[in-house]
């Protein structure tokens, strides 16, 4: 009899446990700390201290402190080893703030960042999100709104794109980007000098100014070489230079596919039936190797890349400004909304949004800044010498200065991705653009249900 | 110590392992059953009651039959030569004549040991277009380089083989276990009774075996069906999604669209299937005869005899 008992009240409990899963769960997250009321629980901290003033003074209080006298610790989530970079520079200035840091590699990272804000234990009180899935995590209350750091006038120098991707779907700061991310035309000069009569990045973004031109151009060398040379590396790269240039694909939850992407997917066809087009798929070892031994003129590729063989092509690299303006990757830093520790995370955040960092970081790492004064400001007299002396910054910030100022949302990044795939692989196929579109509409609704189609 | 005293303490060694699989295995099975049933918000973790709205859509969805048919037919392009080439190399080591069985054995069984992810990188680099490696031999015998990853058959047969690349050693090992247990005197009667040696294959070896080819059967299918990272990261995109694969579908839905509920209701798709082909395959190779082609007798019946 007891066992029976012992049997039920064990089934009992765990169906409870079970079904507790599908209800409201009452527990709601802590209550926001404003920024002064943390200094009610101060550390034993410098700032902390300065946070028991008001919101807005707390910054120019933090500037007036030595920073040798500010201590704590934070802890910081990163997937990549460059946040080493920024918590290296940091300490250099405030060398009494110890912060934690630890990187997890891979996809690991998105669900133990996950993991973490769900069970909100263990959070760090910061943590990067890349680009490519920043805008799932966004609108949720567990990451603060940064206007309690007071970022808008912390960030009011940086590039209009910059700004507007570090918002929320409400338009909240929640996030804080401090590098830009331009997408451009990587070539070699020896190659373009010999096919294209030039390597200046000025004179090729004069001569190509639209997908006809690329086409004409590719199939002239293409020719010229007897069928050794190639101008474009494949079909997918084509949406890297329109994608931030046209309205989004899905906004609001609706899907729009408006005249720019229809005729974006004739200019894949005419690029697919040219001869100037090598159809190497982006990043695979041929498509470097390619370009390395100066046989695809160009790729299409934001400031950072791994693809280079700096051994043999340094000083003989350029970049040019594509015909629109895009850009792809970025890492924005978030703060947990629960931590109690937000005022030296506002430190961290003001620190790597300052101008000091923004030169640091392009002096020491090679990272273009968010910042457009400090961009114009170090594009004066600038010379890359890997770059063959180009001056990089003045390239960049033309076209940063055109990126459209949109703040993606969950839908963007991954319906360009899924556009591309669809519209390369339908025209490979041999497909319409009836069908192209209808495939593409088909597995977007697969992909994302909720999406309102016409 | 009485009897009674001494079962109670048996419950303490065998608690570890109860203990464990409730938590890591009964509990996310039941937990997972819930989500399937349920929206997830991806941060707070809140569920929201949908009733079978996920499994709904996933029935409804094209693209998860379509992972299922390119599942199985991958599967199939790497069981039948995986089991093949298994079955024959068996055959060759367990023979007392052949030298340096011990040392074959151990290398077939190596890329059993290397990590899928390495497979999959390394069979992309192998296969991809215009130069990697097997295109580079291709061209060297003055034919036109294979876009392997443009052909959605071809990009299939390329992770197949990866696949049964990877498998095959690991099942020589069950097999020639399964061979060796054969008795010897059964295989010396049979050579005297004038069995030639492709005799002694089918009509011994083989129908001794089948104990060995049911379970390496069985364990293929729940293995097979799972195709995951051959299917990631062999090739990036193939067009019609023809490499994708149930697990893969279930992944990018969980994992990458962070739609959990609907997730969940794939995996639980996913294990009816596998359950399903299980049982057909248990079925099909279901021994209903004895050691002497003799209906085996239920256990119903056995008991019953007088």
């Amino acid at each position: 009899m007891k066992k029976k008992l012992l049997a039920v009240l064990l089934s009992a409990a765990m169906t409870v446990g079970i079904l507790a899963g599908c209800g409201n769960s009452k527990t709601e997250p802590k209550q926001e700390a404003p920024a002064a009321d943390q200094a009610a629980e101060p550390e034993d901290t410098a700032a902390a201290d300065q946070a028991e003033s008001e919101e807005p003074e707390t910054q120019e209080e933090n500037a007036e402190v030595d920073p040798a006298l500010v201590t704590g610790e934070i802890t910081y989530w990163s997937f990549t080893d460059y946040a080493n970079n920024l918590v290296k520079e940091f300490n250099e200035v405030y060398p009494n703030v110890t912060i934690d840091l630890q990187v997890f590699g891979g996809d690991e990272y998105k669900t133990k960042i996950l993991t973490a804000l769900q069970s909100q234990d263990g959070v760090p009180d910061l943590f990067d999100l890349e680009e490519g899935y920043i805008y799932e995590f966004l609108d949720s209350d567990l990451i603060a709104d940064l206007s309690y750091m007071n970022i808008d006038e912390l960030t009011k120098d940086y590039y209009e794109f910059q700004r507007a991707s570090m918002k929320d779907s409400n338009g909240n700061f929640k996030s804080l980007l401090f590098q830009s991310s331009p997408v451009a035309f990587w070539y070699l000069r020896d190659a373009c000098e010999e096919w294209l009569g030039t390597s200046d990045p000025d004179e090729i973004s004069v001569m190509l100014t639209d997908w006809d031109k690329i086409i004409a151009k590719g199939e002239e060398i293409y020719e010229k070489s007897n069928g050794e040379v190639y101008l474009w590396p494949g079909m997918g790269e084509m949406v890297k230079v329109n994608a931030f240039s046209y309205d989004p694909l899905v906004r609001d939850g609706k899907l729009e596919i408006t005249d720019d992407w229809m005729s974006l997917i004739d200019n894949m066809r005419k690029m697919y039936d040219s001869k100037a087009n090598a159809e190497l798929g982006a990043w695979s070892s041929e498509w470097a190797a390619a370009w390395n031994e100066g046989k695809l003129l160009f790729r299409v590729m934001p400031s950072w890349d791994f693809f280079t063989d700096w051994e043999t092509n340094k000083g003989n690299v350029g970049v040019a400004a594509p015909f629109d303006a895009s850009y792809e990757g970025g890492t924005g830093v978030c703060v947990y909304n629960n931590s109690d520790k937000k005022d030296l995370a506002a430190l961290f955040l003001t620190y790597i949004a300052s101008d000091d960092f923004q030169k640091v970081n392009m002096e020491n790492y090679n990272q273009i800044p968010a910042s457009k004064p400090v961009c114009d400001e170090l594009a004066e007299n600038f010379a890359a010498e890997d770059f063959g002396g180009q001056n990089l910054l003045a390239t960049y910030s033309v076209i940063c200065d055109k990126i459209a100022g949109i703040t993606p949302d969950k839908y963007t990044r991954p319906t360009q991705n899924l556009f591309s795939k669809v519209v390369s692989n339908g025209i490979k196929e041999g497909q319409d653009n009836d069908t192209i579109i209808e495939n593409f509409k088909k597995e977007l609704k697969d992909q994302y249900p909720e999406v309102i189609m016409d | 110590m009485n009897a009674k005293k001494r079962s109670k303490y048996a419950y303490f060694y065998i608690a570890p392992f109860f203990i464990v699989f409730l938590i890591f295995s009964l509990f996310p099975i039941l937990y997972s059953f819930v989500l399937s049933f349920c929206d997830m918000d991806v941060l707070s973790g809140k569920f929201t009651f949908v009733g079978i709205t996920n499994y709904k859509r996933m029935v409804e969805s094209g693209y998860f039959f379509q992972s299922i048919g390119n599942t199985l037919l991958i599967w199939i392009m790497s069981i039948i030569p995986q089991l093949t080439i298994a079955f024959v190399l068996s055959l060759i080591l367990s023979n007392k004549w052949f030298r340096g069985k011990f040392l074959l054995r151990n290398i077939y069984y190596f890329p059993n040991l290397v990590t899928p992810v390495t497979i999959g990188l390394l069979f992309g680099a192998l296969f991809s277009y215009p130069g990697g490696a097997v295109n580079n031999v291709i061209s060297m015998l003055g034919l036109e380089a294979v876009d392997f990853q443009n052909n959605q058959m071809l990009a299939r047969m390329v992770i197949a083989i990866a696949i049964c690349w990877k498998n095959f050693g690991y099942n020589i090992i069950y097999f020639t276990a399964g061979i060796n247990s054969i008795s010897e005197e059964v295989m010396e009667a049979a050579q005297v009774d004038g069995a030639n040696g492709w005799q002694r294959i089918t009509k011994i070896t083989i129908p001794l075996m089948k104990p060995i080819l049911i379970y390496v059967m069985v364990t293929s299918i729940i293995g097979g069906l799972q195709i995951f990272d051959e299917s990631k990261l062999v090739f990036t995109s193939v067009p019609g999604n023809a490499t994708t694969t149930m697990v893969k579908y279930m992944y990018d839905s969980a994992f990458v669209r962070f739609q959990f509920g609907y997730g969940a209701a794939v995996a639980y798709g996913i294990f009816v299937i596998i359950a399903f082909f299980s049982l057909v395959s248990l079925r099909v190779t279901g021994d209903k005869k004895d050691d002497y082609g003799k209906k085996r007798e239920g256990r119903r019946s056995k008991l019953t005899r007088k």
